[in-house]
């Protein structure tokens, strides 16, 4: 029946991650384009949304601009990331596609490390991309900030440590911002694995759904818990966050590494789970 | 014989459930085993369990040798598998599925997996569709979709959960007139519920009655082999001439009939023509007035087994 039968072999190597390549298209087509560009359209209209009364108003500050952006930014991400990736295990489970693929010679950890890999990149672009474009607009908003009403002076003059309020603002060096931003997507990649991990073990949807917006909640307001914020955990990289959005000097390193140790963990479960769980 | 599929004191219980309880049996290579059973018996849990999505509660089952839980891809990389609700990915193009599943089986040029999937849609008839959706398929298109991508990376198994269910006439044709395609090239498991179906492609079947296997065997032990014939006798006295029909070696069961007549099985159907008569005449208190051979479908077989199940 088969035409070029001698021209193709059966594959023969196992290993636990025998499928990835190909699980991974399929997961990045889930992804790019459309995903990706509605995240980074979402992110642009939260910087415009801030930017366009700001500059309405001529509050001229950076500070507000930076702060406001940013908690909305990233309270719109990791509603988004959990939006995006409830349905991604439990999801194919529910509708027969699990069992399908894992009935073919494909190892069960892959289909998780696909979709996670896939979550990871798409993430990658829809932090990166509006990060970067709203850089110059903050850079420009720096200036305005200093030479149109003097905050620098005025905050020097009433002895107020500047940036305590977040009034004025240092503009972050591109350095500090790109950390920044890799801090952010380090912190949405531990949601996504916390959602695999969620996908694989928890039997119903909205109670996946539910947990990983409290869990992603919980995240965000644990930058503000003293004990917390300074920890290295994904607590500490939103609270980094938001001190380098008030010009303050942020540690980076230990946040980051915490949290990719911890989505690490989150993932390696989700695969231990996902490889016992029962695809009926 | 090798045997292809092969379960020992197969158990699998869901909480309260106890959907298998101990199924043994066997499926020789190179047959076309019909897997029959009503709701609720246990074929897709089995099913299930081959394919490795579902773990036994007890017992172990192995395919072409190989057990399932260390050496799950490589008896994987040798199976074609179609379960009961398909579901592949609904926004990719016919092809793209095709293309997808024979990649995770297959290694080659470009062009020669294109080729693959080329003769595998026309295989299916589903060339003019390569470039539908898979969520714009009929119930009839998808199941030759499933078919398709099941017989795709060459298995020398094909296990396929219910493939007619839901299917117009014409649809049950075609997947018959596919699988009978399949036989020459590899073994073949399938569970249905038309048992017409199975009569037609089938040489081996499994029956399975809540949990437990009832019978298995070649299908012309069921159906070439036996052969029931009513007599309608008159005058004399007839349960005597069947006491005598019934000492014959090759009579397995004689029943009475609401209608008068009486049923008798009998293990060779040659035997029995041949004799049948004969005996019949040589009481010579009866008189024959008719004698006919009733052919036994597998429903006819299916259902006593069931019944038998049941009573047991």
């Amino acid at each position: 029946m088969m035409t070029e039968a001698a021209a193709l072999d059966r594959i023969t190597r196992a290993g636990p991650f025998r499928g990835f390549p190909g699980l991974l298209g399929v997961e990045l087509r889930v992804w790019f384009p459309w995903r990706v560009l509605f995240l980074i359209v979402a992110g642009l209209s939260v910087f415009a949304l801030i930017y366009v009364p700001w500059r309405g108003f001529e509050v001229n500050q950076l500070g507000p601009l930076m702060i406001w952006f940013l908690t909305f930014w990233i309270m719109m991400l990791l509603v988004s990331t959990v939006a995006l990736t409830e349905g991604a295990v439990l999801g194919e489970i529910e509708r027969g596609t699990a069992s399908w693929l894992v009935a073919m010679p494909i190892a069960r950890p892959a289909v998780i490390l696909a979709k996670f890999a896939a979550a990871a990149m798409g993430l990658a672009v829809t932090v990166f991309v509006p990060g970067a474009a709203a850089y110059p607009v903050l850079a420009d908003a720096s200036e305005r900030g200093i030479t149109d009403f003097s905050v620098q002076e005025v905050f020097e003059l009433a002895e107020i440590p500047i940036g305590q309020w977040g009034a004025y603002t240092r503009l972050p060096s591109w350095g500090t911002y790109v950390a920044m931003l890799l801090s952010l997507w380090a912190l949405l990649v531990f949601v996504a694995a916390l959602m695999m991990f969620l996908g694989s073990v928890v039997r119903s949807r909205t109670a996946v759904f539910g947990l990983g917006l409290g869990a992603a909640g919980i995240v965000f307001a644990s930058a503000f818990i003293p004990g917390l914020a300074s920890s290295a955990t994904p607590a500490g990289i939103a609270r980094a966050v938001i001190d380098i959005a008030q010009g303050k000097e942020a540690a980076l390193m230990a946040p980051v590494m915490g949290t990719l140790l911890a989505s690490g963990a989150a993932l390696v479960l989700a695969m231990w789970s996902f490889n016992r769980r029962e695809l009926t | 014989m090798n045997v292809a599929v092969e379960t020992r004191g197969l158990r699998k219980r869901f909480r309260r459930v106890e959907a298998l309880r101990g199924a043994d049996f066997e499926v020789p290579e190179g047959s076309v085993c019909g897997f029959l059973g009503p709701n609720g018996a246990g074929k897709s849990t089995t099913m299930e369990i081959l394919m490795g999505l579902i773990r036994p509660s007890g017992g172990w089952a192995s395919i072409f040798g190989s057990d399932l839980g260390s050496d799950g891809l490589d008896v994987r990389s040798r199976i074609g598998y179609l379960p009961q609700d398909a579901s592949f990915f609904p926004r990719a193009r016919v092809s793209d599925v095709l293309r997808f599943v024979a990649r995770r089986y297959l290694t080659g040029t470009r062009s020669a997996i294109e080729n693959r999937v080329d003769d595998t849609l026309e295989l299916v008839g589903l060339e003019a569709l390569a470039d539908r959706k898979v969520k714009a398929l009929s119930g009839g298109e998808r199941q030759r979709l499933g078919i398709g991508q099941a017989v795709i990376g060459g298995p020398d198994l094909l296990i396929l959960d219910e493939p007619s269910v839901g299917l117009d006439p014409e649809g049950r044709r075609q997947v018959l007139d596919l699988l009978e395609r399949f036989r020459q090239e590899m073994t073949i498991f399938y569970s249905s519920h038309v048992l017409d179906d199975v009569e037609r492609v089938a040489d081996h079947i499994v029956v399975i009655d809540r949990g437990v296997i009832v019978e298995q065997g070649p299908m012309e032990l069921y159906l070439g082999g036996r052969v029931t014939h009513r007599v309608s006798l008159d005058g004399g006295d007839a349960r005597a001439a069947m006491a005598r029909i019934e000492r014959e070696s090759w009579v397995s069961s004689i029943r009475p009939m609401r209608t008068g007549e009486w049923e008798i099985e009998s293990t060779d159907r040659q035997v029995a023509e041949r004799n049948l008569l004969r005996v019949l005449a040589s009481a010579d208190t009866v008189r024959v007035v008719s004698l006919r051979p009733m052919q036994r479908s597998l429903e006819d077989v299916y259902v006593d087994l069931i019944e038998t199940a049941d009573d047991d």
